[in-house]
Parts: structure tokens; sequence; C-alpha cells
């Protein structure tokens, strides 16, 4: 009988470790997708206990593998024994990974175009629609989306779950880059709904880390009979596809979060510049899937990912391998050249830092704690880096760079979930900020920022408007995320009209807009005409945001040819602002 | 007219003292003040006696000489309320309330903390104007409009909630 490679974790399947505790029925579950590994943790009426798999792991494989018409995740990863078995598997081209770089992104998103040379297929028409995606399933390909592997991961982990806790599990708190728009956050949330999960909380990673800082924090006050005193920490997270920071101001278990930082640059991005630099025709050579470029592509990148695990604690590499046709790899590879290769990176790493400490008003002596977490804090320019830059010699050594996130997840889903725990050990609260400035279009092209980076949430903020127009009787409210000076160079999320402004002189017209951000990070968007008042004045508009499901660079493009300037606004002077 | 108005301090709904749930005291949203709904006449201000002043927002109120607290006791007083009233930390059914109430403690401790704004919310105090410099009568009735939407819409939600979670009951594992 051929051998059964792909199983589904079944109950009949146990890991022999079986120490969960009956938990509460209808606490959160804390879920960390990273782009390349995953886990899950939950609250046990104790503490947070981080789950294993079938084969007894804690961080899974971020993968779905389609094959022979079956389909597997790496939450059970198979049968397999030996990581370089699974590896080959995953980049055979029947599995889709990296889905959390891919979710929710445009084909013309540079992540997208760096993508097309993945095993799997993407393919981009370059005109700002979602990539076309397709597994190998018996030598055909077959479409998919992100989201819907993404869905088809999250069933297995939540029937991983189940099968731990011997009930359902409903609700869920993921943890997401700081970067991800509210778009992103949207096809997340869609596809734990396919799932059969409900989102709680999305959660930037650097937050969760920081709810685990403070319970922490209390627990060395309780212990030592301390002062509580307020604590400053950096948090540095950096995984396989998105890199974060936070500044989080903690004492008495509550941690503050007082700037938030990120940017799409992780150990994926690593690899690809390291794969380029020891073989320079990489894309030449691997334009177009054919099977054997496919293999040969799985050992240049299973052999360059290894070496770079090597660099960690070695001072040089080397790599050797035979590609086929031809094509040999002989390196050898050392520190300096690594850091040379990827300094654009580290650059990008700098700067979120340092606008991090700016945003928060703090400088690097105002730094208690620096902690790290993510695999690619491993990396020693990595560490070196940050520590340099908050001047600190040692990082915070009492948190685990690669639980840290999902222990802090699983925190907040006991905490949101109400759950009461005598011990005191979840007095804890993490108050959360915005991570991107959100605001309409006004005067023009410009953006409005109605809330500013780094508010702190629940959020309520608004600004006063006027018609550009004289007898102007209709205004389009064009909402936008980002950091952008102008509108057009931010994320649209939607739009409304507001119609029946009384007709009269230009700027003789008040509108209020205002934004409301509430615990579980909803945004609404309120507007309507505040002066003049009477009956003739239209009601207010009530929008829950986002409204656009695809097409944002279209929908921009073709609101503007639409109308133009016709229904545009302009901002109240600031002495008129509320 | 001043170039820096201050937010008004407001809640769309009243917060009762006595409604707390046996057993959970921790969770509970306490207040040591009531918050009172204000209605807003069109066009006026808001009456300033209805109106706490962020010193007793921030429970600070009793201190000998509440304005000459330092920034840190200013600090571990938002620190300590947040825990009790942040919505994360309150029942599902109280979320619109801790809401409002967590916005009213954020507005009280962003003031407080700027030592600018607090030289001029304290000469504002004294003056009498109930704590807050009058803003154009609009956005008055602005706020109180989509405040009162926020408060349908999150009541209507938390109905659909229990009503969900009452239905889920009889589904939970024995």
């Amino acid at each position: 009988m051929a051998e059964q490679f792909y199983t589904v974790a079944s109950d009949s399947e146990t890991t022999g470790e079986d120490k969960s505790q009956a938990s509460f029925p209808d606490v959160a579950v804390g879920i960390d997708i990273g782009t390349s590994k995953c886990s899950v943790a939950i609250w046990n009426g104790h503490q947070v206990e981080l789950l294993k798999n079938t084969r007894n792991q804690k961080g899974m494989r971020s993968y779905v593998m389609f094959k022979d018409d079956t389909l597997s995740a790496g939450v059970t990863g198979g049968a397999a024994k030996e990581n370089a078995h699974e590896e080959r598997d995953i980049l055979s081209g029947s599995a889709i990974f990296n889905m959390k770089r891919l979710i929710g992104r445009m084909d013309t998103d540079e992540v997208v175009q760096a993508s097309k040379t993945l095993p799997f297929l993407v393919q981009t028409l370059g005109i700002g629609v979602r990539p076309f995606i397709a597994a190998l399933v018996n030598n055909m390909w077959r479409s998919t989306t992100p989201e819907e592997v993404l869905a088809i991961f999250l069933l297995e982990l939540k029937a991983l779950v189940e099968m731990h806790l011997k009930h359902p599990v409903r609700n869920a708190v993921l943890t997401i880059p700081v970067a991800f728009s509210r778009f992103q956050q949207t096809r997340i949330e869609r596809a734990c709904a396919m799932a059969g999960l409900h989102v709680l909380r999305l959660m930037p990673e650097p937050t969760a880390v920081a709810l685990l800082y403070a319970q922490q924090q209390q627990q060395l006050v309780h212990d030592n009979m301390g002062s509580g005193i307020e604590k400053i920490a950096l948090i540095f997270n950096m995984g396989a596809g998105y890199c974060d920071v936070a500044v989080a101001a903690t004492a008495g278990g509550v941690s503050q979060i007082r700037a938030l930082s990120g940017c799409t640059a992780g150990g994926e991005d690593i690899l690809q510049n390291i794969m380029r630099h020891v073989l320079p025709n990489f894309d030449g050579i691997y334009a177009g899937q054919t099977m054997d470029r496919i293999k040969s592509m799985s050992l240049l990148r299973i052999a360059t990912q290894d070496a770079i695990h090597r660099l960690v604690s070695q001072e040089s590499v080397e790599i050797n391998i035979d590609l086929g046709n031809g094509h040999m790899v002989s390196k050898v590879l050392d520190h300096s050249e690594f850091e040379q290769v990827n300094r654009a990176i580290f650059d990008k790493c700098e700067k979120i830092i340092n606008q991090c400490l700016a945003d928060a008003k703090l400088v690097p002596e105002d730094i208690n704690d620096v902690i790290l977490v993510g695999g690619c804090s491993k990396i020693p320019r990595i560490r070196s880096l940050v520590l340099g830059l908050c001047k600190k010699e040692v990082s915070y050594k009492n948190i685990d760079a690669l639980e840290a996130a999902v222990s802090g997840a699983a925190l907040e889903g006991a905490i949101a979930s109400g759950v009461n725990d005598p011990s005191g050990s979840l007095d804890l609260l993490t108050i959360q900020a915005t991570p991107m400035n959100l605001g309409i279009r006004a005067d023009g092209d410009s953006f409005a920022a109605i809330i500013p980076r780094n508010t702190t949430v629940p959020a309520r903020r608004d600004m006063l408007f006027t018609t550009t127009h004289d007898k102007q009787t209709e205004a389009l409210i064009a909402v936008y995320e980002g950091e952008g000076e102008r509108a057009e160079d931010n994320h649209l999320l939607g739009y409304f009209k507001i119609t029946g402004i009384p007709a009269a002189p230009k700027g003789a017209v008040d509108i209020s807009v205002c934004m409301d951000i509430d615990a579980a990070n909803v945004l609404r968007v309120f507007a309507g005409v505040v002066k003049p008042q009477g009956p003739a004045i239209p009601p207010f508009i009530e929008v829950r945001m986002p409204t656009l499901d695809d097409g944002h660079g279209w929908c921009g493009q073709a609101l503007a040819k639409m109308y133009g300037r016709i229904l545009d606004l302009a901002v109240l002077p600031k002495k008129l602002q509320p | 007219m001043s170039t820096g108005t201050m937010p008004i301090a407001r809640c769309a709904a009243t917060v009762n003292n006595t409604a707390c749930i046996p057993g959970r005291k921790r969770r509970c949203c306490n207040v040591t003040a009531r918050a009172t709904a204000t209605s807003s006449a069109a066009g006026g201000r808001a009456p300033g006696s209805t109106r706490r002043d962020y010193y007793t927002v921030l429970s600070l109120e009793q201190h000998p000489a509440a304005e000459d607290v330092g920034a840190e006791e200013i600090k571990r007083a938002y620190r300590r309320l947040a825990l009790r009233h942040h919505p994360d930390v309150c029942p599902p059914s109280r979320r619109a309330e801790s809401t409002e109430l967590f916005l009213e403690l954020r507005r009280a401790y962003e003031t407080l903390s700027d030592p600018a704004r607090r030289v001029r919310y304290n000469a504002d105090l004294r003056g009498g104007t109930g704590g807050e410099v009058a803003s154009p009568g609009g956005v008055v009735f602005a706020r109180h409009v989509w405040e009162s939407q926020l408060a349908v819409l999150r009541a209507h939600s938390e109905q659909r909630q229990r009503a969900r979670s009452s239905q889920s009951q009889p589904q939970r594992p024995v």
C-alpha cells in the first residue's frame, strides 16, 4: 500500500501530552499566522498555553498543500519526518504559502510582483486587480485565492484547537502586521468567517507583545512589592513578511501604545536578495514556471535559506548547488556581504524605528527595555541595529522571540472574553493606537487627516469643512487611509455623497465629518450639514468603512474622472475647528 | 475668539451607578460620579453645570489642591481608571457606556497632561465657564447627532449579540 503522506488531524490522533485543562467554553483563542510559521495559544485558566500539533510542534508551517485532490495545511504537515522533505513539498508548486504576504494586495503591488518567481503560479496584469494565483494539481494549475488558502488553513487550525479543548471554538484574536491596511484586515476577517471563526480582535503584533510585557511587569511588581513605576519598552518584530515597531508605556498592568510603525520587509525579502546575489541571472533563468525550473528553484531556495540560518552563528557559509541545465552555484557568503546585499532592508528597519521614537516624542535614553521578537530578530545585524538605535547593550530576556505575539493574543482573548482570574493575572489592558492617518480628500487632492496616526483607540474626532462652489448642493466624501500628503497616495477605503446641501455662496455652509473607531477597531464615518440648521437640512449619513471590496486604484481614478472638482470640500481654517 | 478650542466632554448615555454584576466586581463599570446625558438646543451652548470638569473625570477633585496635582499622579489616575472603564475590560453589555467613559477619560488626560492646555483649562475653570471654551453652536449639534446614532447602533448590536449568545447556549457541550 502506498504511503499516505498527508493526513488530517482527527480525534484518534493525540499528542500523548494532553495537559490542557477544561477551558472556559467561550474564551477566545490567540492565533498568530505568520508569513512563514503560525502558532495558536489559549488561556487555560491559569496561564497562556501554546498548543501543539500531532507532530508535537508549537510553531507550524503556514501553507496549504493542494495535491491529488486532497487538501492539507501546514498545521499537521503530513507524515513527513524530516524538515527537508517538507520543505521540498512546499516548494513543489502544489503548495500555496506566503498567503499573509499576498492577502489583500493588488497586482500592481511590488510585493505581488516579487512573488511571481515563487513555485506556485502568480500572474499579474498590472492594472490594479487581484492577482491570479494557482497551485499545481495533477499537472494542472488550479486557481485559488489567498483568502481561500488562509480559510483552509484556519479550518485545520480550528480543528486542532477543538481536539485539544474538547469543545467547539468560536472566537479568536489574531495578530496582524502594523502595516496591514483596513482592506487587508477585512480580508483576514473574511477568511476567518469562511473557517467558522469570529474575530474578536485583530491585534498588531507588537501590541500583543506589549500586553505580555505588561503582565510580566505586573508579576514583577507583585513579587518584589515594587513601586510600579512606568516603564517604556520599544518592541521590534520582524518575521518572514513584515517588520513592526511599537513604543509602549507600561505601569500597573496598563500598556499604553505611544507609537506604532511598520513596513513590508522581512525574511522573504532577505532570501530573495541573497538568491539573486548568488545567481545573478535569477529572473531570466526562472521566467515562466516549467517543471524543471520549479524543481531547480526549490533547490536554490532551500540551500539559500539554510545558508542564511547558519550565518546567524557562523562567520561565513558556503553555498554549493547543482541546479541542472548547466547552472552551478559555488559561493562563500560572509556577514559583510550579507549586510551589503540587504542594506536597503536594514535601512527600512532603521527608518521605522526612528519614526516610532519621534512619534512617541522620546529619545533613546528614555527606553527602559528593548524587546526583539520574530524570526529575523535573531539576525546579528538586526540585533545590533535595533540595540544601537536605542543605545542598549542587551535586549529584554524574558520573552521568547517566537511565542510572544501569540501569547499576547491569547491574553487579549481572555481579557476581551471577560475572563476573571482571582489571582489578578488578567488585570491587564493594552490601550491601542491607530497605525495610520485616517481622513478624507479635501482642498483639491489634499488629504485631510481627521484621526491622525497614533491616536488612542477607541477614538472619535471630527473636522469642519465647507463648500468650494457657489450654490454647491452635493459633496463627495472619499475616505482614505495612509501616510501620504495627497489623497491619491493613500488607500481609498470608501466614499459616499452628502446631498441636499442648501444652495448658498461658497464657504457659507459648515459640514462636519466625524470618524469613530470603536474598541474592536470598527471605523464609522458620520457626515452632514451643521450650519445652517433647519427642517430643510438633510439627515446625517453614517457609513461603516471600508466599503470598497476591490479595485481601489480604479475607483479613485473613476471618481476623479466622473466628478473632477465639482463635489469638492475645503477644510475650514484651524481657528474654526472644534 | 480663542484659537485653541478644547474638546467638549460629553456622554451620550446615563451611567447607572448601581448596575453591578454580582461576583464580577472587578469588571463592573463603577463610576465615582454620575455622567449625565445632555440635550443640546439647536445652535445653543450646552449648559456648563451639566459637564464634569476634568479633575473630577480623573477622580482628582478631592485632592486638597487639585490644580497642583503632578503629572505623574495624573498619569497614574488615568491608568487606574482606564483599567476599569476601557471597553476591553468591561462586560459586552456595557460596551457603549464604557466607550463614552473612556473617551471622556482620554480627553481629560490629554488636556491635563499638556502643560499649556492645562494652564488654559485652569484659567477657564476659574473663570466659571464650566471648564470649556464655547465651541461654534453647530458643532455641539453635530456631535449630539452622531453620538445619538452611535448609541442606537450599539444598542442594536448588543441586542443581536445577546440574542446570538442565548441561541448558542443550548449548543454548548455538556
